[in-house]
């Protein structure tokens, strides 16, 4: 074979991204990691972290009017302020064209959605691998919960995931620090709940936050604002934890401020051959050679790349002869559920801002179809006291008697907010405008994204249930809400390059290789064959770690 | 949802304006200025604004609204930060209280009775307090900005705001816990009788 730049190329530098490169070059490849956002180092480049409120970063700008124009979009995020929007995409320089449609969060630095990810981690069952084989909707996954299982265990061991075991077969147990704990409302919540409906427990969330030093990395301590960067690495983010991992084996090259025009094919070798990149400053285009790409660019991005590389072999998009790419999009439903008022614990208060929150396992439709829906959902949720700006402008007066008044905070509210699974349908997708280019000169996405019938029975039975497990528990001034968004607003869009056994029907097989052409994998959200209502990072990772590592096996044996 | 997604949309739920545009654009240093028509306030109008601010979270047992740099905040605020029509609606309740005062009063605002600012600043309240608002909900539910908002409402948020995120509001009025190293959901009000800030 012809000498290349690299042994192997990973387009991207957020969850999956991070965990290709760690993979690859534990496995002596030479990598190249590009990312088309800019450079954030572990630490020094936090620049907001544990800053307190009295010193706003932007000395009191006000930024209405910047928000509007340059940041439509990524201003709707809840994470978004002046402590982050440096890691966020700005939509006037590199917009989409239908930003009114679909809500598309994006950052645009090395890291990714890594560094502002919800940290929450939880394992997929064969409730969710069966799911479209069992009631028709998409198609069979091509692996089961077997096929990941070594995956999910060596990710956990590595990231650490704090939570507590429950011996559930459809939500199975991680390998697990010791969990955070509930709240004296979560705790009493909990035990009402599981005594009043016996196919449904409370657990603490579970999530990718250190609660003791691991692997090198430091503890948390409960300051809150885990967006900002936490320099001692106590969440899992590409910066943390895959990034000095992949940096330590001397085998990463990793370009920031470079985006990728197009994948490389040659139709002689039936193989990509390498990747045109895009200097995000300087707009100068590059070439970088390599025996194997990993795509790992985010669901959207990573679709978006390939249906721009077009060739005369592959006039839709590299690996499209199934035509499902860019197809199947998917995310949860989200603000569906309902929130309570308990009046009874006023006499305690919780100190510490846990990044964290509990987690009611899927309950409809486990062991038997029963609802007059499909698939299902869990909630996610916490307890706190009524936050002080919140009792502050809702209490009426003003004075000595009002101030100290705000010195006993409100009573406790809990929410509870279901996250629906999405079916996999045809019809949502994201095409590319090639007349309608950005400033790189790269095709500008639309989207196309329309809620189901059964996501809309999801969220009735969602509201539904929380209503009646806070009434159960004895909550008062119940307020059920269902605030039906635009797709992406979960922020776990998934599906367009989906995996299958079927070449004919899908864009990737078991090993998140494209069945098209060899060398070339898509290990991120991309690859979701369905979407459960688990949140998916812990298995765009495990789904990583696993490609990569048979990927690097072929390529050992000479076989891509 | 992340709790802090929570914190916000359940203050929305409870019917407030939170804006969290207003606490980014709260600081300390307030010297940088981006607002491209910069409108003065004359010093009787800045001195009037820290006898409200002073009124509504006067100094007590820890130090008030003036000590913890509110005006100033309130000021920067006003001159960089509001539509005209915020500033006008602003601006119109001043000059109601100053009015009142000279009419009723036969002085300044800054210089009436306590008796006297703590009435007319009730009167204003209750306009706020009738007020409905039907600007259009976005993102979690929270009304980032509705420009009819009356004097008082206004007036009220930047004082809460601006208090309770100074350095002040936060280590004098609350309890100032940024690092504290683990999660506790179960202690006693009692032992504390504070919130706790950071």
């Amino acid at each position: 074979m012809e000498t290349t730049d690299f042994d192997a190329i990973v387009i991207g530098s957020g969850i999956t991204g991070g965990w290709a490169a760690k993979e690859l070059t534990e496995k002596g490849l030479k990598v190249l990691m590009v990312d088309r956002g800019q450079m954030i180092e572990h630490g020094k480049d936090y620049i907001t972290e544990h800053q307190p409120p009295w010193a706003d970063p932007l000395r009191g700008k006000p930024l209405r009017d910047v928000y509007q124009q340059d940041y439509p979009v990524q201003s709707r995020n809840y994470l978004f302020d002046e402590t982050t929007r440096h890691y966020f995409n700005n939509d006037k320089d590199n917009p989409y064209a239908n930003q009114d449609e679909f809500t598309w969060f994006r950052t645009d630095v090395v890291g990714g959605r890594s560094l502002l990810w919800g940290r929450q981690v939880y394992r997929w069952s064969d409730l969710d691998f069966s799911a479209n084989l069992a009631d028709g909707h998409g198609i069979d996954w091509p692996i089961r919960y077997q096929d990941i299982e070594p995956w999910y265990r060596k990710v956990e061991e590595f990231i650490g995931v704090s939570g507590q075991a429950e011996g559930l077969a459809h939500l199975p147990d991680s390998v697990f620090l010791p969990p955070m704990s509930m709240n004296v409302v979560e705790a009493h919540v909990k035990a009402q709940i599981e005594q009043h409906f016996d196919d449904r427990i409370m657990t603490i969330g579970r999530a990718a936050v250190l609660t003791q030093p691991h692997q090198g990395r430091g503890a948390c301590h409960y300051c809150g604002p885990c967006q900002r960067g936490c320099s001692v690495g106590a969440y899992f983010s590409t910066q943390s934890s895959t990034l000095p991992a992949a940096r330590a084996t001397g085998n990463l090259t990793l370009l920031a401020d470079t985006a990728v025009e197009r994948i490389d094919y040659n139709s002689t070798l039936q193989r990509a051959t390498g990747i045109t990149t895009v200097n995000t400053q300087t707009l100068q285009r590059k070439r970088f050679s390599a025996k194997l790409i990993f795509v790992c660019a985010s669901s959207v991005a990573s679709a978006a790349l390939l249906l721009n590389s077009r060739s005369e072999a592959f006039p839709t998009g590299l690996a499209n002869r199934s035509g499902a790419l860019g197809h199947y999009l998917m995310d949860h439903t989200y603000r569906t559920g309902a929130t309570g008022v308990f009046t009874q614990f006023n006499d305690f208060i919780d100190r510490g801002n846990r990044p964290n929150g509990i987690y009611i396992p899927r309950f409809q439709n486990v062991g038997q179809q029963n609802r007059e829906f499909v698939r299902g959902y869990n909630f996610q949720g916490a307890a706190m006291r009524i936050p002080l700006q919140a009792q502050a402008l809702s209490t009426p007066g003003f004075g000595a008697d009002y101030k100290h008044s705000l010195r006993t905070p409100g009573p406790w509210i809990m929410y509870l907010m279901g996250f629906g699974e999405c079916l996999p349908r045809y019809e949502n997708r994201i095409e590319l405008l090639h007349n309608k280019t950005d400033r790189l000169g790269l095709p500008q996405i639309r989207f196309h994204f329309e809620w189901s019938d059964n996501e809309h029975k999801i969220r009735a039975d969602i509201m539904r249930e929380a209503q009646a497990m806070l009434e159960t528990a004895g909550a008062v001034a119940i307020n059920p809400f269902n605030r039906v968004g635009l797709g992406g607003e979960a922020i776990h869009e998934m599906g367009t390059a989906r995996m299958g056994k079927d070449p004919t029907t899908s864009v990737l097989n078991k090993w998140n290789q494209t069945h098209d052409v060899p060398n070339v994998f898509v290990t991120d959200g991309a690859c979701m064959t369905s979407s459960s209502s688990v949140n998916p990072s812990l298995t765009y990772m495990a789904l990583t770690a696993r490609a990569a590592n048979y990927a690097a096996q072929q390529l050992k044996e000479g076989l891509l | 949802m992340q709790r802090r997604d929570a914190v916000k949309f359940c203050a929305a739920l409870l019917g407030t304006s939170l804006s969290p545009a207003l606490r980014r654009a709260f600081a300390d240093n307030l010297t940088a200025t981006q607002g491209t028509n910069a409108v003065r306030l004359s010093n009787l109008q800045e001195q009037l604004i820290s006898t409200l601010a002073e009124l509504i979270i006067p100094t007590t047992d820890t130090p008030g609204a003036i000590t913890a740099g509110v005006p100033r905040f309130i000021i920067h605020i006003y001159t960089h930060w509001f539509d005209e029509s915020e500033r006008a609606i602003f601006l119109q309740g001043l000059e109601r209280l100053e009015q009142a005062s000279q009419s009723q009063q036969a002085c300044h605002f800054v210089d009436a009775s306590q008796t006297f600012q703590n009435l007319q600043l009730a009167q204003e309240e209750a306009i706020a307090l009738n007020y409905v608002s039907d600007a259009p909900v976005r993102g979690i539910a929270t009304r980032e900005h509705d420009p009819n908002t009356p004097f008082f409402s206004r007036l009220k948020e930047l004082v809460v705001v601006g208090y309770y995120t100074s350095e002040i509001g936060c280590k004098q009025e609350q309890i100032y816990t940024p690092m504290p190293g683990r999660y506790q959901g179960q202690l006693p009000y009692s032992e504390f009788n504070r919130r706790f800030s950071g």
